[in-house]
């Protein structure tokens, strides 16, 4: 098994397109987008905080009475507060802080989609890609037990993708402890139900998405086409994510239950994956 | 069982409605290289994989090394070794990682002798720390070759191991073969090249998905091949056909390669009577020779195909 992961790493680490897609572009996208975004939103929230300060300056010597620009927009217009929906921790949260809030808890739901469309690009790869190139039968031809070979795939396609979903959910905490202070970021995103989705979720979801593509390997001749195939499959749960995004979902309490299901279903997608992975079978699918 | 490498017994694959391989009863006696010839698409790959362990068959059962194939198929597995129709190397590794991975899935430990020794033998070493991406069809094979031998198997199985390489590959790939003859290792050769057959080959069995034939490559040219007269003509009798009929123990003929051959029934009686024959009906005959059938003559011939070149 040592050996399988060792050169499923090495192929992962030398294919450089695999590489950037799996690896990079998602890391770039955890690092750079959301503090980014919070840099420039907490910067044009301290500016207009000073434009408030000096309209009361002015109203003060002037008799002036003049409103920011932000404040006559917003009168009005009385509407479902979006960050409050999320968390109900954060409806007590000043304006300024509820718009931080909002692009945080967005780009951590990104994150959480990692886990369920990187595994299609590795899957592929190690699965359809191997048994079409021919290097899969050399392999089967060794002593190495079917499941031995069926886990170090499985492994070897669904653990970058987890390591990137926790490395970039690290990252993502520091960055926002950074703008909204630690205390509060404990409050709202260290809670059982964001931990379970980040930790327990993301391999469950993982290790589906594999699997998934194992059962699919066994009809589907191209990586590419498998890869479309297994966006298919997932989009259900990509449905669900976009639900927890819109706010439709909330995160507490009742998330852990809408992950039981995939938890479930990794036992008999495991099952038919072994059938379908059988050294006697295999070799006789399609190409 | 001491003196048999593989003994199948009704051993056979069916795809759908397809039968690629009839049931088939064959033995390989330990030590000894065995052609297993055949057409392309004859079943010759199915075979070699069901024996490998690498695919079920639909029916029988073999004995390979002593183990039964179903039973005993991770025991057969750590005793033979696979040249697979495609080398299957993975590009971004080199040849010394790559047969550093397949020395660990045989659980060979501190294999980094064994791989240097291989890496000479098919002369990679130069090679032997640069990605295999770039390698040409004749360097991939003998990759293929140094993994399939690396952990010193019983028991080899060749799939067309010169198909697609030049002369001086090729010429390699034979001289491993024949030195795994001489060291006693059983190699069960599956290919479509006669030459390569009757060269290498203590036995041939020619296949096209059932046994046709299993024996000696000079016994089966004798037998399948025929004995035959070559005659070089200058005046060829208008009516050759109805001049060679009336001869009760010639059995057909064919030209090839401007040559006159005629199947007769014991030649070496027969000859002087057939020139005499001929001469009589209006031929002048310029040589005469006997003529030996190729293996791939034998083989065509049991496969009932018309060997090229055949006028007739």
């Amino acid at each position: 098994m040592g050996w399988l992961l060792w050169r499923e790493a090495l192929d992962l680490w030398r294919n450089r397109r695999l590489f950037v897609g799996v690896i990079v572009v998602p890391l770039v996208l955890a690092a750079g987008m959301m503090p980014g975004l919070l840099a420039i939103v907490a910067r044009t929230e301290q500016a207009v905080s000073a434009q408030v300060q000096v309209m009361r300056v002015r109203q003060e010597l002037l008799g002036e009475r003049v409103e920011p620009r932000s404040q006559k927009a917003g009168r009005g217009q009385a509407g479902p507060n979006p960050v409050a929906l999320l968390h109900p921790r954060l409806a007590n949260e000043p304006a300024g802080r509820q718009v931080l809030w909002l692009i945080v808890l967005v780009s951590l739901g990104y994150i959480t989609i990692f886990p369920l469309v990187l595994p299609l690009t590795t899957a592929a790869n190690a699965l359809v890609q191997e048994r079409t190139e021919g290097t899969l039968e050399p392999v089967l031809a060794t002593p190495v037990a079917t499941h031995e070979l069926l886990w170090a795939k499985v492994l070897g396609a669904s653990l970058p993708p987890v390591a990137i979903t926790w490395l970039s959910w690290c990252i993502q905490l520091g960055v926002a402890a950074h703008f909204l202070g630690w205390p509060a970021v404990r409050d709202v995103l260290v809670t059982p139900g964001w931990v379970m989705v980040v930790f327990g979720g993301a391999p469950a979801a993982s290790m589906l998405v594999t699997l998934v593509l194992v059962l699919l390997s066994a009809r589907i001749p191209d990586a590419r086409a498998a890869q479309q195939w297994g966006a298919l499959v997932v989009l259900p749960a990509m449905g669900l994510q976009a639900a927890l995004l819109s706010g439709a979902v909330r995160t507490d309490g009742v998330l852990p239950w809408i992950l039981l299901p995939w938890l479930l279903l990794l036992w008999p997608a495991y099952r038919m994956a072994v059938r379908v992975f059988d050294r006697g079978a295999i070799l006789a699918l399609r190409r | 069982m001491t003196g048999v490498a593989i003994l199948t017994s009704g051993l056979g694959r069916r795809f759908g409605d397809l039968e690629a391989v009839a049931p088939l009863d064959l033995e390989v006696r330990r030590g000894e290289v065995l052609g297993f010839l055949g057409p392309n698409g004859a079943g010759k790959t199915t075979c070699t994989r069901m024996l490998s362990t690498l695919l079920e068959p639909t029916c029988g059962s073999a004995i390979v090394l002593g183990h039964d194939l179903e039973a005993g198929a991770e025991a057969i597995r750590k005793r033979v070794g696979v040249l697979t129709e495609q080398p299957g190397l993975h590009p971004r590794l080199t040849p010394r990682e790559h047969l550093a991975f397949f020395a660990g899935l045989h659980g060979l430990s501190r294999p980094g002798r064994r791989i240097d020794a291989q890496l000479a033998l098919l002369g990679l070493e130069e090679h032997a720390d640069r990605p295999m991406a770039g390698f040409s069809k004749g360097m991939a094979q003998k990759v293929a070759l140094a993994r399939t031998l690396l952990h010193q198997p019983d028991l080899v199985f060749l799939d067309e191991p010169t198909s697609g390489l030049d002369v001086d590959s090729c010429r390699v790939v034979r001289d491993l073969v024949l030195e795994l003859r001489r060291r006693g290792t059983t190699v069960f050769l599956a290919t479509h090249l006669m030459d390569e057959a009757e060269r290498l080959c203590d036995r041939v069995a020619i296949f096209r998905h059932r046994l046709l034939a299993l024996d000696a490559p000079e016994a089966l040219r004798a037998r399948f091949g025929g004995q035959r007269v070559a005659f070089r003509l200058d005046d060829v009798p208008g009516d050759l056909e109805s001049v060679l009929r009336e001869v009760p123990w010639v059995r057909d003929y064919a030209w090839q390669g401007g040559e006159l051959l005629v199947r007769v029934d014991q030649p070496d009686l027969r000859t002087p009577d057939l020139v005499g024959h001929l001469v009589a009906r209006g031929a002048r005959v310029r040589q005469v020779r006997a003529a030996t059938a190729t293996l791939e003559e034998a083989v065509l011939g049991t496969l009932g195909i018309a060997p090229a070149g055949d006028d007739a």
